[in-house]
């Protein structure tokens, strides 16, 4: 078999993935669920995280959107993600390389560590915030 | 361009060209296109407009932000953040509302509660009077 025959899915399929630990940039498939960075071996989730109940862990590590639903109640000692919707309460610190939305009912106690803030009217928020566009960026090196 | 005529709910405006330093207090509403640094009291609403700067303690009933601003704010009613804000300090407020793009660094206190609970501002101190009182010889 010729090699051009292997099936290389073509760019419009790829999506860029920061590490969420060394900070760099790699390019992934759309469906991909989980990887190892290149750079650093650590082990990536890429999915999406729903939280509709209460739920305590001691970490919650994706690159994907974690969403906080309204009857949702997370309790923990971090979120590392790649965006955040809270609708409902979240306590611990955050570090998301995406916008973080907080919705007009919502409560985060914890540290907040994002490149964007959207904020409806009426959350609670207790905490150090640091809202830059440069953060979540990653090395381009 | 900014609007720097004076209407109903801002009367006062401090203009692109001035600069403020001190403490100041209004009673309705106030729009900062100018430079600010020192203390703002007031009731009423601040509009810290996109080329303003302002390193300055506010306690006001409404704040909107879109410029550079430092110090601590805090607002009875309501802080907003917009897109073009540039804002570094402790923030305690009722209501918070941060357009995406506007850039927070410090701690942020939002909620009902947040601004009844609110530590008092202790008024500075004269110095204690000395045991010995001065002008006078020590026996």
């Amino acid at each position: 078999m010729a090699q051009g025959d292997i099936n290389v899915p073509p760019p419009d399929d790829r999506h860029v993935v920061v590490c969420l630990y060394c900070d760099k940039p790699q390019e992934v498939g759309r469906k991909t669920q989980s990887m190892t960075c290149k750079f650093c071996n650590k082990s990536l989730r890429l999915v999406d995280m729903p939280f509709k109940a209460y739920e305590a862990r001691r970490s919650i590590e994706t690159c994907g959107v974690v969403t906080v639903e309204k009857k949702g109640n997370v309790v923990t000692d971090r979120i590392l993600c790649g965006g955040l919707v809270v609708r409902g309460k979240v306590k611990g610190n955050i570090l998301s390389r995406g916008p973080v939305m907080v919705g007009p009912e919502a409560e985060i106690k914890g540290d907040v560590t994002a490149p964007a803030l959207a904020v409806g009217a009426g959350a609670v928020l207790d905490g150090k915030y640091d809202i830059r566009p440069e953060i979540g960026k990653g090395q381009t090196t | 361009m900014a609007d720097t005529t004076p209407n109903q709910d801002f009367p006062t405006i401090l203009g692109p060209d001035a600069t403020f330093k001190g403490e100041l207090s209004y009673e309705k509403g106030m729009r900062l296109h100018g430079k600010l640094e020192g203390k703002v009291n007031t009731p009423g609403r601040l509009h810290i407009a996109k080329e303003a700067k302002m390193q300055a303690d506010v306690d006001a009933g409404a704040i909107t932000v879109e410029g550079d601003v430092h110090g601590n704010l805090s607002a009875n009613d309501r802080i907003e953040l917009k897109q073009s804000a540039r804002y570094e300090g402790d923030l305690r407020s009722s209501r918070l509302v941060v357009d995406e793009g506007a850039i927070l660094v410090g701690h942020v206190t939002v909620g009902p509660d947040a601004v009844k609970n609110r530590p008092p501002t202790t008024p500075a101190k004269p110095a204690l009077p000395s045991a010995v009182p001065q002008n006078q010889p020590v026996k």
